[in-house]
């Protein structure tokens, strides 16, 4: 039966395999050996794999300065191998030794998504994508920019550091993925973080449009509300598809804080209704209006409310004030 | 020669008699002017001085804003008469006019001298002595100038000249005959003055009873005043053709009422940021004090034309829209006097062309019925032109807002 010896790095993760049919396999950092090790503290001529007359494998130290340590961190002279995917050091070098009849793991499939993932790493989108948000954000220093004292075209030039920030999370994944020994896919990530700054801003120009035709509708304001943690739910899915990372808790509560600060951050903010009041106040030019204005009657009318509602409030503040006079002594 | 020689006499004499004038109003009048104070019940200190002055054997006259705070926090404060060495005596509301500012206080120290009151106005030009009890310094007497009517004001006040000072509030400002010809109420700084006419306070003594009412009545009698009030403020101008001229292509009001006035402004055509504008605004002078945080009664419009000529439509839009992306109310109004603003806004059909039209109420917390509403108004721009009109209405019910802003509507318009 042939013997398979994974050398392993720090983390466990497999950096080589090597399968032998001869009885008797050489570790060390010398030329002359079977497994030629890297790690400075294993000696020259570290370890010698055997197989004996029972037909049983067994590792013996061959006298090195750092020795041999079992499992459980123990340094031993001559150990038998019992079971396959036991593991020692030699030196520093994790080291398992497996029979060829182990098990392997049952077959991934490929992600659902592989074929967009593809998509995701061509440069053409990806520039594209880039040079659509660039343009936006002119579009915006262009828009706010009025008179002879604009500075709009100055701005221009924040342009790049802005894209720049975008780019820090697929950056900060590519240096972990690096790190870890997985793909750093950079291409693909900036692809989607810039394709979904494209999708927000066609959802600004669409959030308009429906402000401006419909008002307060609750369609609106519900989508106002879910789609950005929408958009982040999907960011992250594709995000650490790309990237195989099969953490459900840790998408789902990255998508959670983010998102929250879009429902908290009005929340903490300090009310002053009662002297400045919020309304939408949406304007597109005449051509965007597709739908027929009310009349003066009914925009009367739809106005009753309002003085039922704040009538009813000043109400319950008065009530409130007589039930606590009546209670002080 | 005859002439001239009485003329010269005459101006030799008219200077002592003035001051004989002045000097007898204070002697005579010395004990009958008292100094009101409103003390807060925990620190024992005055939160607020004024004057008031005596028109029967108790009962004292002053202004409603000197008492306000007793009124608002019945529980808080004391009122007291300050009758000099530590005569201190508690007074009682027998009836107020917020409407003109007055108070009805009853003391329970009689007192012999008394003001007596006028039975019409003095003539124009004539001399008038204001007295009080300025910045706490003890009495004095002020002479000026009576000047008529105060114009272009909904409110009736007598225009004084001669310098009014704060605590002389609720002082009584009298004619040459010491009788009262009003009652001092504020100043327009640079020696104007504004006095109630004693008319007002005839028609309080008559209207007040001779018992002391809760404060939970007094507050009832405000409220009606209020809504009288703004009934009768906003009647002539609901029914009334408004008189209308045009402001780029916007057609806004000019002269909707005698007591609201117009103003307008352009910007300068070297100051070019690309969109010119023209503006008009109208208002009161005046309103209805209530408390240190609420005041009310008071109309006021706003009108902008909006020129962006060269801008591409959507730039123009973009600046256009922050032009009504803000908004706040005129009147002063605190979180415990008013409830939140409720709006609505809506795309508004206006004499044909389509608008943007935002519509808010609060209501007030202590007076039922009556509400502050903003409007605000922008037509679709269908290039680069933009108008902007915009109301707001103080402590009306919900009858007459809705009927001004029917009317607003239908006359503040974009003449195509």
């Amino acid at each position: 039966m042939a013997i398979l010896i994974e050398l392993l790095n720090s983390q466990g993760r497999v950096t080589e395999r090597h399968k032998f049919n001869q009885p008797q396999v050489s570790l060390g950092r010398g030329y002359n050996n079977d497994i030629i090790l890297l790690d400075p503290h294993s000696c020259a001529e570290h370890a010698l794999l055997t197989l004996n007359e029972q037909q049983q494998w067994q590792l013996t130290d061959m006298d090195s300065v750092n020795g041999m340590r079992n499992q459980r961190g123990q340094r031993v002279k001559q150990q038998a191998i019992t079971g396959s995917g036991q593991e020692f050091t030699l030196g520093k070098q994790r080291v398992r030794v497996l029979f060829s009849d182990q098990p392997v793991a049952a077959t991934q499939p490929l992600h659902p998504a592989e074929q967009l993932f593809r998509l995701l790493s061509s440069p053409l989108i990806l520039v594209f994508a880039m040079l659509l948000v660039a343009l936006s954000m002119g579009y915006e220093f262009w828009l706010a920019g009025l008179g002879e004292d604009s500075q709009w075209q100055k701005q221009l030039l924040l342009i790049p550091f802005v894209l720049l920030m975008f780019a820090l999370w697929p950056l900060l994944l590519a240096g972990w993925a690096r790190f870890s020994g997985r793909e750093p896919r950079l291409r693909p990530q900036l692809t989607l973080i810039f394709c979904l700054l494209v999708l927000w801003t066609c959802w600004e120009a669409l959030a308009a449009l429906l402000n401006f035709n419909l008002n307060n509708s609750l369609l609106t304001r519900g989508l106002s509300l879910l789609l950005p943690t929408a958009l982040l739910l999907v960011f992250f899915w594709f995000s650490f598809a790309l990237m195989n990372i099969q953490r459900r808790w840790l998408h789902i509560s990255l998508t959670v804080i983010l998102s929250s600060i879009y429902w908290i951050y009005p929340w903490t903010q300090q009310h002053n209704q009662h002297y400045v009041p919020q309304y939408q106040h949406q304007l597109l030019p005449q051509p965007w209006l597709v739908r027929q204005p009310t009349a003066i009657e009914s925009m009367l009318d739809s106005s009753d409310p309002l003085f039922a509602d704040t009538a009813a409030t000043a109400l319950q503040h008065r009530a409130d004030k007589a039930e606590k006079r009546a209670s002080a002594p | 020669m005859l002439y001239r020689v009485v003329c010269a006499m005459l101006l030799i004499l008219a200077q002592p008699v003035l001051a004989d004038n002045a000097q007898s109003v204070f002697n005579n009048y010395q004990d009958a002017l008292i100094q009101v104070q409103v003390i807060e019940n925990q620190t024992q200190r005055k939160s607020a001085i004024g004057s008031g002055f005596y028109v029967s054997d108790d009962l004292l006259i002053t202004n409603y804003h000197v008492i306000a705070e007793k009124i608002q926090s019945e529980q808080q404060y004391q009122l007291m008469a300050n009758l000099g060495s530590d005569n201190k005596q508690q007074l009682h509301i027998i009836a107020v006019d917020v409407i003109n500012d007055l108070a009805l206080l009853r003391s329970p120290q009689k007192q012999s001298r008394q003001f007596t009151l006028a039975t019409g106005l003095p003539a124009q030009g004539e001399q008038v002595f204001s007295l009080g009890n300025p910045h706490d310094l003890g009495m004095v007497v002020v002479p000026g100038t009576f000047n008529g009517m105060k114009q272009q004001s909904f409110y009736p006040r007598l225009h004084v000249t001669g310098s009014i000072n704060p605590g002389m509030s609720g002082g009584p400002s009298v004619n040459s005959n010491s009788e009262v010809i009003g009652v001092n109420v504020a100043t327009a700084g640079n020696q104007i003055g504004f006095v109630v006419p004693v008319a007002q306070v005839n028609a309080l003594l008559a209207s007040a009873n001779s018992e002391v009412p809760a404060i939970d009545t007094l507050k009832q009698q405000i409220l009606q005043q209020l809504l009288a009030n703004q009934q009768q403020m906003l009647s002539p101008m609901l029914s009334e053709q408004w008189q209308m001229q045009p402001l780029g292509s916007g057609m806004v009001p000019t002269d909707i009422a005698p007591f609201v006035q117009c103003w307008g402004r352009a910007s300068e055509p070297e100051q070019d940021d690309g969109i010119d504008t023209a503006t008009a605004s109208c208002g009161q002078s005046e309103q209805i004090y209530l408390s240190d945080s609420l005041t009310t009664g008071k109309l006021e419009m706003q009108f902008e034309w909006l020129d962006g000529k060269d801008l591409h439509p959507l730039k123009f839009n973009h600046h256009y829209q922050s032009r009504i992306s803000y908004s706040g109310a005129d009147n002063r109004a605190g979180k415990h006097d008013v409830t939140d603003f409720s709006c609505r806004s809506d795309i508004v059909e206006l004499a044909g062309k389509a608008n943007r039209v935002i519509f808010c109420v609060r209501a007030y917390k202590d007076y039922p019925q009556l509400f502050d509403v903003l409007y605000l108004a922008a037509t679709i721009a269908a290039g680069q032109q933009g108008f902007v009109s915009h109301f707001t209405l103080a402590g009306v019910t919900q009858d007459n807002a809705k009927a001004f802003a029917r009317k607003f509507m239908e006359a503040v318009v974009w003449q195509s």
